[in-house]
């Protein structure tokens, strides 16, 4: 999040989890803590289920229905890079049993796309 | 007194400090392989900044049970027995003249509508409204001699469970899952219970971190509303779930093993197989089909009164947690209610009324719950603490038949692990109207559970914008008076 209109007092109810300062108060360095209700807010929660459906949507839009170019696709957005081998071959089974907004979901919470170490 | 809660990795490989400090960047990289490649930078060290840990000398309790209604419950229509409201019933109140409080000018001094009886051995005086809880007297500790710094309902709420009237700063049961993690596994260390009508006035931030980091912020659901997005949205099948989740995971550890001993991401690993843990342990707490119909009467889930049994549900689910080592729970009985008392305990108008649905509501669950904790001997190592944000006046208000707000004198009470039973602290006037005698306030109240944890309240700090803050601010002391 970088810019975000909020009443003052409010405290706001998706990045609450996420260590969003209290704007009541000066917060000259933000808190990083790693929790499970994050987790659970990311995995379940209709921002990232939505972001995930437009996600697969536009793979479909930009390269068609090939599982293999949309995975491609999908990790260059996501992570700026190509997937290895296994790594594709890993999203076509889950695309398989889960569909394609599984995959996103599933980027949408890699490690790799939160942290950029 | 705590450490910093950053781990170590972070330090060492995040890319905003790895750019900040360009010059010894690179070697901290290299140092940081090295020392991987040693096992020095184990992956889970410091990876659970909920991991229990050790208080400042040997406590008394072991975990925190806050009972809050919300509106300000009127201490002269309770626990504070004035013969001499009675007496004087009708007549102005001396030394004071045309006394204007929250809501305008006072009336004349009113006595409370309900009898007040004495109770056990002690033979302590408490009223009608709350017949149930006044057969626990004989175990009561009374602070009659509460003050607050604000007479208005948000300010008192944050300053009940902050120690500050402003917002921003962590509530009392964030900063006790700061000091001492939590014993249960698998559920959040401090949860907050919202009553059944809603959410206080100051919402999620009565439960708030603060400036404290987020995962020692109250997690808030109740017997009829689960934890948020605990649950896997339903258009997403359990199989398709699993397998995302196989996929994510395989990606984290692909990931992980690029950079190794980064206790951060292995943190964030751990953080997913929690949530996983807590899908499955949340609802189990929440499942009250299993309790003896002995139980459920006990605390009202039968009533013929909706609101009652669900109160009567969440002071169910409060034990339960209480029993799964859950640190702290902060039990709300009142919802917001701007200006009446329909919602919550705030009488301004007709008190007499607006009491008899809310005495009820309150009164049967949470006396069962004492009954249950004494009972399973969980009192012993939990120390209980009822609260409200202030006091009512002893006058009706102008033009009423209700009761403005009154900061400046409340009972509050305690029960439970090293507090005195049957025993009452400090003292109103006559009428009730001020505290005068062994004048307590929040700070010392939290002064005194902090000691009864086994910390000390003045190591409890956590440095934020150039200050080590405390949650009793510079204030505080310890209630010696009323420890056994």
């Amino acid at each position: 999040m970088i810019y975000q209109f909020k009443p003052r007092s409010q405290a706001d109810p998706t990045f609450g989890a996420f260590d969003c300062p209290d704007a009541s108060l000066v917060a000259p360095r933000r808190n990083v803590s790693t929790t499970a209700l994050q987790a659970l807010n990311l995995l379940n929660g209709s921002l990232l289920i939505d972001q995930s459906e437009q996600f697969a949507q536009r793979l479909n839009r930009e390269v068609g229905n090939d599982p293999a170019r949309q995975t491609r696709l999908a990790f260059r957005l996501a992570f700026g890079r190509a997937p290895n081998e296994f790594e594709a071959k890993q999203a076509t089974v889950l695309i398989k049993t889960a569909g394609t907004p599984a995959r996103a979901r599933a980027l949408f919470n890699a490690n790799e796309f939160i942290y950029i170490p | 007194m705590m450490r910093k809660p950053l781990l170590l990795g972070r330090h060492l490989l995040d890319r905003r400090g790895f750019l900040s400090t360009m010059s010894t960047g690179l070697g901290a990289t290299a140092l940081a392989a090295l020392l991987a490649e040693d096992g020095a930078l184990a992956a889970d060290a410091d990876a659970n900044p909920l991991a229990a840990k050790p208080p400042h000398f040997r406590p008394r309790a072991k975990r925190v049970l806050q009972i809050f209604c919300s509106g300000a419950v009127s201490h002269l229509d309770t626990w504070d027995y004035k013969p001499e409201l009675i007496k004087r019933n009708g007549q102005p109140m001396p030394g004071v003249d045309k006394l204007v409080t929250f809501q305008g000018e006072n009336g004349s001094l009113t006595r409370s509508p309900w009898e007040f009886k004495p109770r056990g051995q002690t033979g302590k005086m408490i009223s009608e409204l709350v017949p149930k809880l006044a057969e626990h007297a004989d175990d009561l500790c009374f602070l009659h001699g509460m003050t607050s710094k604000t007479n208005t309902h948000g300010p008192g709420e944050m300053f009940m469970n902050t120690g500050f009237t402003l917002e921003g700063f962590p509530s009392a049961g964030a900063w006790v899952a700061y000091a001492l993690g939590s014993e249960a596994r698998d559920l959040p260390a401090y949860v907050a219970i919202p009553d059944p009508r809603g959410v206080p006035q100051q919402g999620p931030l009565n439960w708030g971190n603060g400036f404290l980091p987020a995962v020692y912020q109250g997690t808030a659901f109740n017997a009829d509303n689960p934890i948020r997005h605990l649950e896997r949205p339903s258009r997403i099948p359990l199989k398709a779930d699993a397998s995302t989740k196989d996929f994510l995971k395989f990606l984290n550890e692909e990931h992980l093993k690029s950079h190794p001993g980064d206790a951060e991401l292995s943190a964030r690993i751990s953080s997913y197989e929690l949530a996983a843990r807590m899908q499955l342990s949340a609802p189990e707490v929440g499942d009250l089909s299993g309790e003896s119909g002995a139980t459920k009467k006990l605390y009202g889930l039968d009533s013929p009164n909706p609101l009652t049994a669900a109160f009567g549900r969440n002071c169910l689910l409060a034990r339960r947690l209480l029993e799964r080592g859950v640190r702290f729970i902060s039990l709300y009985n009142g919802a917001f209610a701007m200006g009446e008392g329909n919602l919550n305990w705030d009488g301004h108008k007709r008190i007499k009324s607006d009491y008899d649905r809310h005495g009820p509501i309150l009164d049967q669950p949470a006396a069962a719950l004492l009954t249950d904790l004494k009972a399973r001997g969980l009192l012993e190592d939990t120390v209980v603490f009822w609260t409200t944000e202030f006091g009512r006046m002893p006058t009706f208000q102008k033009g009423t038949q209700g009761r403005d707000h009154n900061p400046k004198g409340f009972t509050a009470w305690m029960t439970g692990a090293g507090v005195k039973r049957g025993f009452s602290f400090g003292e109103t006037d006559e009428f009730g109207y001020q505290a005068v005698k062994d004048i307590t306030s929040v700070h010392e109240v939290y002064a005194t559970i902090l000691h009864l944890l086994g910390i000390d309240f003045n190591r409890l700090s956590y440095y934020h914008n150039g200050a080590d803050r405390r949650l009793t601010d510079v204030h505080g002391k310890v209630i010696r008076a009323i420890l056994t």
